[in-house]
């Protein structure tokens, strides 16, 4: 492997066109394994990327990479494997995110909050209010709207009066759905974000 | 691992050196076939195996053309005048995508103001 990765990387720095696909052939299978090895919990796809993105880094600037430091195996192997750190990092960070606990109003309303949906299209309304309260409430109307809705009020008047509308006209039911369904559009628009 | 384990191999890290490699034949391919909206297999009369290779092959340089684009030919197994005919197109594509913007994205802009005006 040494040496045919070496003869490679020669070619590649001689100007080669074909010695890139020749290091793909010669490496992608080698450079999985590693990773594989390495970060057993990675995806198929997170592997795939993680090796493609090693070798078209060194494709990019060949003359980076120094022999006399080790060798063409070693170098792309640390680049996938520092590549891999920094995925497992942002991983973590944000499951992390997700698990914090912040001291506000708006953990107030969280801690009544319950699944909004059921099945598939649950959404833990905790998690989301606990962070992003402020995104998906833009004002103090929103804000109640949406204390209403994550205590399961079934009223459509209480939504009227935080509306600050008549809960006996006729279009009262209409725009507190429209509220409502404005607000939930939001939750589920962050929860795919997240 | 097997021949077909490489073929998907090499297939899927050609597609993703399409969006990712801007000095591999991969966009060139990418941009031949949204512009003529044809197999380049087809064009080529080579496998699809041998159709990844191409993309994950380094571009011609403008100053060494010919001599880069035999290269690419011989060992790839690719008829020269097929691979000219082919690279020539695809930089033609590639070159008027640069200078004029397309209607997608203006339609794109569009759309993103639709969203905001939604929401």
């Amino acid at each position: 492997m040494k040496e045919i990765l070496d003869e490679i990387h020669k070619r590649l720095l001689e100007g080669s066109r074909t010695a890139s696909r020749d290091l793909f052939v010669a490496a992608t299978g080698p450079l999985t394994g590693f990773i594989v090895n390495e970060f057993p919990k990675l995806s198929e796809d997170e592997r795939h990327d993680l090796v493609v993105d090693a070798i078209l880094e060194h494709l990019q600037a060949p003359s980076k990479y120094d022999p006399s430091q080790g060798s063409l195996w070693s170098y792309l192997c640390m680049i996938a494997k520092r590549n891999a750190i920094d995925l497992v990092r942002i991983s973590q960070r944000r499951a992390k995110l997700l698990d914090q606990k912040i001291e506000s109003d708006v953990e107030f309303w969280a801690a009544r909050a319950k699944y909004m949906y059921d099945g598939e299209d649950a959404i833990d309304a905790r998690h989301i209010m606990n962070l992003h309260g402020h995104r998906l409430a833009t004002n103090d109307v929103e804000a109640k709207i949406l204390e209403l809705m994550l205590t399961e009020e079934k009223s459509t008047g209480a939504y009227a009066t935080a509306l600050g509308i008549d809960p006996n006209e006729p279009d009262t039911e209409r725009i507190v759905k429209q509220s409502k369904d404005r607000l939930l559009l939001r939750m589920k628009r962050l929860r795919d974000e997240l | 691992m097997s021949s077909d384990d490489v073929d998907a191999v090499l297939a899927r890290a050609a597609h993703r050196a399409a969006y990712a490699a801007p000095d591999l034949i991969a966009p060139l391919i990418n941009k031949w076939r949204i512009a003529f909206e044809q197999d380049p297999a087809v064009q080529l009369d080579a496998p699809n195996r041998t159709i990844s290779e191409l993309a994950l092959c380094r571009r011609p340089r403008p100053s060494m053309w010919m001599v880069d684009v035999k290269e690419i030919s011989t060992d790839l197994g690719i008829k020269l005048p097929l691979l000219v005919f082919f690279l020539r197109a695809a930089e033609a594509v590639e070159r008027f995508g640069d200078a004029h913007a397309t209607a997608d994205d203006h339609d794109g802009r569009l759309m993103a103001a639709r969203d905001v005006e939604d929401d």
